[in-house]
């Protein structure tokens, strides 16, 4: 399977972490946000998905990192702006007894995402994957087959209940049928 | 990570960055076996400052790309270690660099744009190379002219031109170095593309 996004391992303390997001979706005032999605698969890695982070390169903007909400891999966003984002970071907190917060990045110089109007975008379904040997983990992220697009917009879908994100989704999945 | 041991990991970092060229201001000051070698790397849009994140002890690294050669035009590759710094040519962002290089034809590998150094691991955006550096026997100095690259915001390289900046860098050599001597231009060549 291809090597997608070779993801830079850190197993270090990050300020930005973006975990503690509610999973309820919120509907937005600005009508130009976009709905982001996709799922990363932690089963091999070495803690589940805490949380995700996208960094927007333009235009140019004070606050650039956008945090992700969560559910079992999957990361979503619905307040995203129109522009121009790089993949930034994304990890975990290790299981008990471990204390160790793992933060994976992304290179900067890797193809982003370009925002030229409002919508529903797929990132795609990712799998986490161990190289490394029993002394060493070497972790990497590949393409995954599933979840499909229509499983993860579904298991979304109740978190976006009595928002206007509920009806697109709706749509979506209709296209998708 | 802690802040001690982060700043602990960005100091062995910094330790372990190989030497880089030696910078010479003129002829008069190279070594038996150096050339003088003149160039400049641009970079379109420029590198913004929030693009770099870089710790206070690579502060001076800010804004500049830092130049591989090699005898073989071997492409830089990811991950690229620390060691891959070794003998760069450190360019700065508004003049041309002006290093010691040995009396012999090379390549130009390729360029690295530091982006973040603190904390590690390191990322960094990586430039094409595959110039050839034709040095002639008796050569003293040579100019090779802008390197600019033209890039978009995700760091991907859409345009690579070589511009000639010869006629002025001529006449501030020999402003600079005080007699009659000026580098020969030698323009490198944009490799095809594979």
């Amino acid at each position: 399977m291809a090597r997608l996004l070779p993801a830079l391992l850190a197993a270090a303390a990050l300020s930005a972490c973006g975990g503690g997001l509610p999973q309820q979706m919120e509907n937005q005032k600005d009508p130009e946000t976009s709905l982001i999605v996709g799922h990363i698969d932690m089963k091999d890695g070495p803690c589940w998905l805490h949380w995700f982070s996208m960094k927007q390169v333009m235009p140019k903007v004070e606050k650039p990192y956008f945090n992700f909400r969560i559910d079992e891999g999957t990361f979503y966003a619905e307040y995203i702006p129109l522009g121009s984002f790089q993949l930034s970071d994304f990890g975990g907190d290790g299981s008990w007894p471990s204390n160790t917060r793992y933060t994976f990045r992304f290179p900067q110089q890797l193809q982003g995402l370009r925002l030229e109007k409002p919508g529903i975008y797929y990132l795609g379904s990712f799998k986490m994957t161990d190289e490394g040997n029993f002394f060493k983990s070497k972790y990497d992220i590949e393409l995954a087959k599933t979840p499909s697009e229509r499983d993860v917009l579904e298991k979304i879908l109740p978190h976006a209940k009595g928002t206007d994100w509920e009806e697109r989704l709706r749509l979506r999945l209709e296209e998708l049928k | 990570m802690s802040r001690a041991a982060a700043a602990i990991a960005v100091l062995l970092l910094a330790s372990c960055v190989p030497s880089k060229r030696r910078e010479v201001e003129a002829p008069a000051d190279l070594g038996s076996g150096e050339i003088l070698l003149l160039g400049r790397i641009k970079v379109t849009p420029p590198i913004a400052k929030d693009e770099q994140r870089l710790p206070g002890i690579a502060e001076d690294w800010r804004g500049h790309v830092m130049v591989v050669i090699g005898e073989t035009p071997v492409p830089l590759e990811r991950p690229f270690k620390v060691s891959g710094y070794k003998n760069r040519i450190e360019a700065p962002p508004d003049r041309e660099f002006s290093v010691a290089v040995p009396a012999g034809s090379f390549s130009i590998r390729g360029a690295v744009v530091p982006l973040r150094l603190d904390p590690p691991p390191t990322d960094e955006a990586l430039l094409p190379g595959g110039f050839r550096v034709d040095v002639r026997p008796g050569d003293r100095a040579i100019y090779i002219g802008t390197i600019h690259y033209h890039r978009d915001e995700f760091w991907q390289i859409t345009k690579i031109e070589v511009e000639d900046e010869y006629d002025r860098v001529r006449a501030d050599c020999l402003k600079r170095w005080g007699g009659a001597e000026v580098p020969r231009k030698a323009l490198v060549v944009v490799p095809p593309k594979k």
